[in-house]
């Protein structure tokens, strides 16, 4: 069964062009040394409306960072973003603001990422509030049906987030980021703390209410076989570029960037009679301090030659819709 | 009731390198006790890699402590309390009974017979020392190594686990190097006497798929050439699949079932692991669309209020008025596999 499909279309949501974000920070790593984090590097993606559009790579290829700059909760350094066709870089503060309400984020850490001294009825209705939709009373009505359409009982929302396990936790998290009826949602890494069962019911709750409310979606995850489960597309980010972008059905069948070849290939099977060696890649990511010349991938690909390290990939069209970042494909 | 069930676990219990004997571990706290293990019954055999999986609060972690006698008394918890027996033999004819050893006869078994690598490499090693003085460490206090001896030693060891730019790595603080990294100098530190047995709780869990695939075939190589027992925790069921000879899985505390790797993922008999096994993504083949997860409902019991009868029936589609009354016995089904289920026939 296709689990979505009828409300996707080709429009696009969400647009960025040559989208940058850099940090300067002192490195953590080898003293003191003051350095600029390249942590989002010209991205330039398309997301359709309706769509779920998975975000993968290793820690530190800027998948959250990415996810963060898209809705303007960290500022871009260069680049645009649009959401419905308005630049978000260039809009008011108080344009934007407004514009929150269509855009939502579910974070990382269900623990760090309630605010514990509000009970949960405060935390889920704070986006209401801010934007004075609704009375008293209508706003109590949105917060125990919310509490509902996530699984939980309405009697919670006088509790605190400390009475709560993570999968409960992250409920109440996606409860808040629906309140305002968004149209785009950012989940980002929002199962991965969670225990295997408590995880599968959030994915099929993600999956229903992305269906049910036409959200258009960016799950990341390191997960592949999560995001592989609940996304139409896939984009493989690598230190801060898009390595390589398809449709989910053409990217683990026919993954064309080496990088891709090898995340997959990493993958265990979760089947005793299907076992292999897996075949490793070598090395750490680099340090998005000092990323290698040219590809970025080049100092851990086994098919990188010397042109490699002399120019970056552009991003091409191998087929429709099918877009690698890599000279050698 | 343990005896029974030990025999049919394999049939050389004399040579299982640990014995794990109806083990119960409990901690009093001020809001009352919490029963974190409530009868673990397995073995690991030599060469053995045995998985024990489950989720959050199964008592994974807690029976790897007990093993490693870090519970109780003359451990870092004073307030647990720990039952049952566990027997670990090296291999050299001694057989230890763990739980009730003097402190000094385990400081000799700990680190040098039985080892562990503990879940979060950054917050295990020691921050304040180098890699290399961690390592040397070991040599130095179980083999009174020279501290120049016990460097060449770490230098060797660091090379078996893969580590490029040795010299720097020896000298440089955990925090200078990545997570894959420390992982590495945990395992180096963990193997650097050749333990008999390694006990490793969840190694990989927060490492990217390509240096978990790294570290992974480490410890298979490592155990292919040394024979070293491995006793290997975690929640992640691909992982099991890819690595065990034999699986445990535990839930509130009990080891619900075991089996072999094979017969467990092709046919599991509690309806927890039935669960477990659904609740994760199928592989898909090209053109296949992904089926709706069919996650168990609720969440695990609070182990300081765990339900009367099977601790899992709150949870488990099958369970009738037997399951919330009475405590399940173990059962073994032909294929040698152990269950903890009073259904496990019916729902076959």
């Amino acid at each position: 069964m296709d689990q979505k499909g009828i409300l996707m279309d080709s429009t696009p949501i969400v647009v960025t062009k040559n989208l940058c974000k850099w940090h300067t920070s002192r490195s953590l790593f080898y003293g003191s040394k003051k350095g600029v984090v390249k942590a989002v590097q010209d991205v330039s993606l398309s997301i359709n409306t309706g769509e779920t559009l998975g975000l993968v790579g290793e820690s530190g290829s800027g998948k959250t960072t990415l996810g963060r700059t898209i809705l303007q909760l960290e500022k871009p350094t260069s680049g645009i973003v649009q959401f419905k066709g308005r630049d978000l870089t260039t809009i008011t503060k108080k344009q934007l603001q407004a514009l929150r309400q269509e855009m939502q984020i579910v974070f990382q850490d269900p623990y760090a990422s309630l605010e514990a001294r509000m009970n949960v009825g405060d935390i889920i209705s704070e986006g209401l509030d801010i934007h004075k939709l609704g009375t008293k009373d209508e706003r109590r009505e949105r917060v125990e049906e919310l509490l509902g359409v996530v699984g939980l009982a309405p009697e919670y929302s006088v509790r605190y987030p400390h009475e709560f396990s993570g999968g409960q936790r992250q409920r109440i998290s996606i409860a808040r980021a629906l309140a305002l009826n968004p149209d785009f949602l950012v989940a980002d890494e929002a199962v991965s703390a969670l225990d295997i069962s408590v995880r599968a019911q959030v994915i099929n709750l993600l999956i229903d209410l992305s269906k049910e409310f036409g959200l258009t979606m960016v799950f990341i995850s390191h997960d592949l076989s999560v995001v592989q489960h609940i996304s139409d597309r896939v984009a493989v980010m690598y230190l801060g570029r898009i390595m390589e972008l398809a449709d989910k059905e053409t990217l683990y069948n026919r993954p064309k960037h080496p990088y891709t070849q090898a995340l997959l290939e990493a993958v265990p099977k979760p089947d005793p009679s299907q076992r292999e060696k897996f075949r490793v890649l070598s090395g750490d990511i680099p340090s998005p301090v000092n990323p290698p010349s040219g590809c970025v991938f080049r100092t851990r690909c086994p098919k990188a030659i010397d042109d490699c390290s002399a120019v970056v990939p552009e991003s091409r069209e191998i087929e429709p819709g099918h877009f690698v970042a890599c000279i050698r494909v | 009731m343990s005896s029974e069930i030990l025999s049919t676990h394999r049939d050389d219990t004399e040579e299982a390198v640990l014995e794990i004997r109806d083990l119960r571990v409990s901690f009093e706290m001020d809001t009352g006790t919490v029963k974190a293990v409530n009868g673990a019954n397995f073995n690991i055999g030599r060469g053995e890699t045995v998985c024990v999986v489950g989720e959050t609060g199964a008592g994974k972690s807690v029976t790897a402590f007990s093993v490693m006698r870090l519970l109780g008394a003359g451990g870092v918890s004073q307030r647990a309390s720990l039952d049952g027996d566990i027997v670990f033999r090296p291999g050299d004819g001694k057989e230890y009974h763990i739980l009730s050893l003097e402190t000094q006869e385990m400081l000799a078994i700990r680190g040098r017979h039985i080892s562990m690598i503990y879940q979060e490499p950054m917050n295990s090693l020691n921050p304040v020392y180098s890699c290399g003085d961690q390592i040397a460490e070991v040599l130095v206090y179980h083999d009174q190594k020279t501290k120049k001896e016990a460097m060449s030693a770490a230098e060797e060891i660091l090379d078996l686990v893969g580590i490029p730019d040795i010299r720097r790595v020896l000298k440089s603080y955990p925090h200078e190097l990545s997570g894959g990294m420390q992982q590495r100098v945990m395992i180096a530190m963990a193997l650097v006497l050749h333990p008999t047995l390694l006990i490793t709780d969840e190694p990989t869990t927060a490492i990217d798929v390509t240096i978990q695939a790294q570290i992974l075939n480490l410890l298979q190589q490592i155990q292919q050439t040394s024979g070293t027992s491995i006793l290997f925790i975690t929640h992640d069921v691909s992982v099991v699949a890819q690595i065990a000879d034999r699986v445990v899985v535990m839930y509130a505390g009990y080891t619900v079932e075991i089996g072999s790797v094979y017969d467990v993922f092709r046919n599991p008999l509690h309806p927890y692991t039935k669960g477990l096994l659904k609740s994760i993504p199928k592989q898909l083949k090209p053109g296949e669309k992904p089926e709706r997860l069919r996650p168990i409902p609720g969440t695990v019991p609070n182990p300081a209020a765990l339900p009367s009868g099977c601790p899992f029936h709150t949870r488990c589609d099958s369970a009738d008025e037997r399951c919330r009354e009475s405590m399940p016995g173990i059962d073994t089904a032909e294929t040698g596999q152990t269950v903890m289920c009073w259904r496990w026939q019916e729902l076959q």
